[in-house]
């Protein structure tokens, strides 16, 4: 599928983040190329591919942990491609971690408030923000703890509060349900409708395809940097080029 | 429940209070307030000032002061640095440059080179952390930076080079001792000044801690990729940590130029002064409020004593920091100031394992 | 009290000397003289030039030498040693003390520092760098500065801080004109024999090669079976090794006290940046730049001026090629 077949998917919203012929080369290797994506505001859309398809290279241009060497990123109309993280994340755009990187020797309640503090330099204020939204991933009542001491499940947790302290109009999370139990991510596919459902659109990167399958309204698959389909999960699946990607060298655990 | 377990609940009450902070903060100060009386109070005819001298209190006020400056940086946005006798030697050089060529006020002259320092840490920030300069680099470019200085002022005959300047009497730029001309002819006065430097740094650095800022700090200091994700803007808030630092590092260089009668580029600018400036906080606990008082309350008495005691046994100080250095970086990294939680946790699972045997 | 203006215009005095000095007028001079004169002296062939080039090669193998034992840590263990300009104190003390109590050649000395240092270094790397070898990158340097501390003192205890000399008057020899102090040529060849020594130790035996594996890639040694813990103490004792050498072949030309390491020490550190990590002939070449620029800057510029270049280049180096001229590539 190409973007025409997008064009032809009848989508709801206004488009937010656009990604056009994003292309990242590190030191003669190719490791994105021609990524065109966009989403548009409430969407969940998943994003997939085999390993080392280039799934979160995407992720870090598109976030400013280093800028695209060809293409643009817009969100809401103003380019963010080239912009450093933070100015990036003060736009409106906040991402979680594949590998948790919780600042350690701060409590819960301070990881999230550091996330709070881009809408106000009172630290009651962002006290409050953070509390609110630890009560959502549900680790209010650990919030004077070290992050460092936290499990891998509720770290993942804590770092969708910290990203959503930000308040931000959309949401990367890389691979935040792996390691999770079934309930766990059970857990989290529910916060991730909540989500939604306050109009904070998600890009989620994702090895559980049951998972991803079930939350998504449109589905962004990878495969060698290149972006191969785009569309409904059903259709997706469907999609020769799709299954040649995966039976290509990854496991159909799904 | 017993007396003990009342005490400590009432303990845990009052630290939990808004003002606890404050309280702690006021009983601290008026402890060191208290100090040069108290070293005086004779106990069954041992006087303590008899080896802790006001010298040595003023000393180690005057690096605990120092210590708390370079924690701003180094302990809070936890870029190591091993120059500050740069940003030192600078508030006591321009001090004693503008109090001797042209007459000016030692407080203003204090506060020029305190902007001067900060303006080198700024320039030191700016170059190692856009080139990002990490662990072993970083340090060695600090210590580089201190070093060039060391050497510029060596080489400046304008700057009377290696001989350095000798404190000029008050009467030579027209001021009787005093407050107005920041010298005294006893040493309590210099004492109160070097403690109300303490008190000021650690307000500010206190402030700092508690606002968004300070959060900000730690959060670099944790990881930078990960604050940057949730929009800190990490280079900025690490320049106004080395230019905070640097300022206050510098006052008291210029505090140290009026307290002692020379200032050479070998003493203020010394490769050893990078030490004694970041020591206290390293002993005491990096990172914490506290921690740079007790760590120096903790090395610079004893080493000064030693070196006072044993006058010919040259050395035994340095040997004593020596010791400091190595046994706190590999039994208790996080300083003195960790020491009683440690101690609390130990005691309830020493407590936690009787009770499961039992 | 000085009056208003007059205060102006002494502050005038004083922005115009001071401040600017290094920027313009009387302060560039500085520079600009001795490098017209040091051009002058190129296009008449004064002879003199001949006599620094070699007094900078001198000076410059000696450097390299102190730098070897400490790109060498810097480079397998990544630890920043600075307990290194005390080693080489100990390298002097030790050469001093066997020729002037047991009447020992100096030159049988240094073997013998060889063998002293590494035995110190074992125990200094199990005492003090072992334990935190995992930790951040300041606790190694506090530890190792406090070991710096520790043994300065020890021997200023000892010794007395006065400056001792080796007895040894090997005088100097003509070569062409050029004056050659017999001291610091078998500094030199000590020098350049030691670094040839150990480059063969490292590229043809077992031990040397797991050596250069762990500098290479830690993870990796550890995965294809190398012992890393019995690597890095046996590099730290190889490394203080090298400094007993150096130390033992500068106390054959030089007066030392306990502190002589400092500036070596430092000198070092920018030798082993300039080389590049962990480089061999990174070190040879960083020690002859720093060495020719002390030595023609001793010459041409005034005081300790020289030590001023040498810092800059320092910077330099670490903002715009912290991995050093070598790259590291090569242990």
């Amino acid at each position: 599928m190409s973007s025409q077949d997008q064009q032809s998917l009848e989508r709801e919203g206004e488009t937010l983040l656009t990604v056009e012929g994003v292309g990242k080369r590190f030191a003669g290797l190719q490791a994105l190329e021609d990524i065109d994506m966009t989403v548009n505001s409430g969407e969940i859309i998943g994003l997939i591919g085999p390993n080392g398809a280039g799934k979160t290279t995407l992720f870090n241009c598109i976030s400013g942990a280093f800028p695209p060497t060809s293409g643009t990123v817009t969100l809401e109309g103003a380019v963010i491609s080239g912009l450093p993280a933070h100015k990036v994340a003060r736009s409106g755009l906040a991402r979680t971690f594949q590998i948790t990187r919780p600042l350690e020797e701060l409590t819960v309640v301070e990881n999230a408030m550091v996330g709070a503090h881009i809408h106000t330099r009172r630290r009651r204020e962002a006290r409050d923000i953070a509390m609110e939204n630890l009560e959502f991933v549900g680790l209010a009542d650990r919030a004077d703890e070290q992050a460092g001491e936290l499990t891998v499940g509720a770290q993942k947790r804590l770092e969708l509060a910290r990203a959503i302290s930000t308040r931000p109009k959309i949401l990367l999370l890389d691979e935040i349900m792996a390691g999770l139990t079934p309930q766990e991510t059970k857990h989290m596919l529910d916060l991730f409708r909540q989500l939604r459902g306050r109009g904070t659109s998600l890009l989620i990167i994702e090895h559980d395809m049951k998972a991803i399958m079930n939350i998504s309204d449109y589905v962004k698959v990878l495969d060698q940097g290149r972006g191969i389909a785009f569309g409904n999960p059903e259709d997706v699946v469907k999609d020769e080029r799709v299954i040649e990607a995966y039976i290509g060298g990854f496991d159909v655990d799904a | 429940m017993s007396t003990l377990e009342s005490v400590r609940e009432g303990y845990r009450t009052f630290d939990d209070q808004r003002y606890a902070p404050f309280v702690k903060g006021v009983a601290l100060f008026a402890l060191l307030a208290a100090l040069p009386y108290i070293i005086e109070i004779d106990v069954a005819g041992m006087e303590l000032a008899a080896t802790l001298s006001l010298k040595v209190l003023i000393l180690t006020v005057i690096y605990a002061y120092t210590a708390q400056s370079w924690n701003i940086m180094s302990g809070y946005t936890g870029q190591f640095s091993f120059g500050h006798a740069a940003f030192f030697g600078v508030g006591a050089y321009a001090t004693q440059l503008l109090l001797t060529d042209v007459g000016l006020n030692p407080w203003i002259g204090m506060l020029i080179g305190g902007l001067l320092a900060g303006l080198y840490g700024l320039v030191i920030g700016a170059l190692t952390f856009r080139f990002n300069l990490k662990g072993h680099y970083f340090a060695l470019a600090t210590l580089a930076f201190a070093e060039l200085l060391r050497f510029v002022v060596t080489n400046m005959s304008e700057l009377n080079g290696a001989n350095g300047y000798f404190k000029p009497f008050p009467r030579d730029y027209g001021a009787e001792y005093g407050l107005a001309a920041f010298q005294f002819q006893t040493d309590l006065p210099y004492y109160y000044i070097i403690l109300g430097f303490l008190l000021v740094v650690t307000v500010v650095s206190w402030a700092i801690k508690n606002s968004w800022v300070g959060l900000y700090f730690f959060a670099i200091r944790e990881d930078e990729r990960a604050a940057a994700s949730v929009g800190v803007p990490s280079f900025r808030y690490k320049l106004v940590g080395v230019a905070v630092s640097a300022f206050f590092t510098a006052l008291g260089g210029a505090y140290w130029s009026m307290y002692f009668n020379t200032i050479r580029p070998d003493t203020v600018f010394a490769l050893f002064k990078n030490v004694e400036i970041l020591l206290p906080a390293v002993v005491g606990g990096p990172g914490t409020l506290i921690g740079p008082i007790v760590g120096s309350f903790i090395v610079t008495p004893v080493s000064e004593v030693a070196r006072t005691t044993f006058t010919d046994i040259n050395g035994l100080d340095r040997i004593i920091y020596g010791a400091f250095l190595v046994a706190i970086v590999i039994y208790s990294p996080r300083g003195v100031v960790s020491w009683p939680s440690r101690a609390r946790a130990l005691w309830s699972r020493l407590k936690g394992d009787e009770e499961v045997s039992e | 009290m000085p009056t208003i203006p007059e205060r102006r215009n002494r502050m005038r005095h004083l922005v115009t000397s001071v401040a600017a000095a290094p920027l313009q007028g009387g302060g560039l001079d500085r520079f600009i003289d001795p490098f017209a004169q040091f051009l002058t002296d190129i296009a008449n062939m004064e002879p003199v030039l001949l006599q620094l080039l070699a007094f900078g090669l001198l000076l410059g193998g000696v450097y390299a030498l102190t730098a070897l034992g400490l790109t060498m840590i810097f480079g397998v263990m990544d630890v920043i040693n600075f307990a290194h300009g005390v080693f080489l104190v100990v390298g002097m003390y030790t050469v001093w003390l066997v020729s002037t109590t047991l009447g020992i050649s100096p030159f049988i000395g240094i073997p013998i520092a060889a063998v002293v240092l590494f035995a110190l270094g074992i125990g200094v790397h199990i005492l003090t760098v072992e334990p935190i070898i995992e930790a951040p990158q300041q606790n190694q340097l506090i530890a190792t500065l406090g070991v710096l501390l520790i043994i300065q003192s020890a021997i200023e205890i000892i010794f007395t801080p006065d400056p001792q000399q080796v007895e040894l008057s090997l005088g100097s020899v003509q070569v062409g004109g050029v004056f050659i102090p017999l001291g610091q040529f078998y500094a030199l060849l000590i020098a350049l024999g030691t670094m040839l020594g150990v480059r063969a130790f490292l590229n043809r035996t077992d031990l040397g090669r797991k050596i250069r594996g762990t500098a290479d890639n830690r993870d990796g040694a550890r995965y294809v079976g190398i012992n890393v813990p019995q690597i890095n103490y046996l590099t730290f004792g190889i490394g203080a090794a090298l400094a007993g050498v150096a130390g033992g072949s500068i106390a054959l030309f030089q007066r030392f006290d306990p502190f002589t390491g400092e500036a070596y020490l430092i000198n070092a550190f920018v030798i082993v940046i300039l080389g590049g990590l962990g480089s061999f002939p990174g070190a040879f070449v960083g020690g002859l730049i720093v060495g020719m620029i002390q030595v023609f800057g001793g010459y041409y510029l005034p005081g300790t001026t020289s030590q001023v270049l040498i810092f800059l280049l320092f910077i330099g180096t670490l903002l715009v090629k912290p991995e050093g001229l070598f790259g590291g590539a090569e242990a």
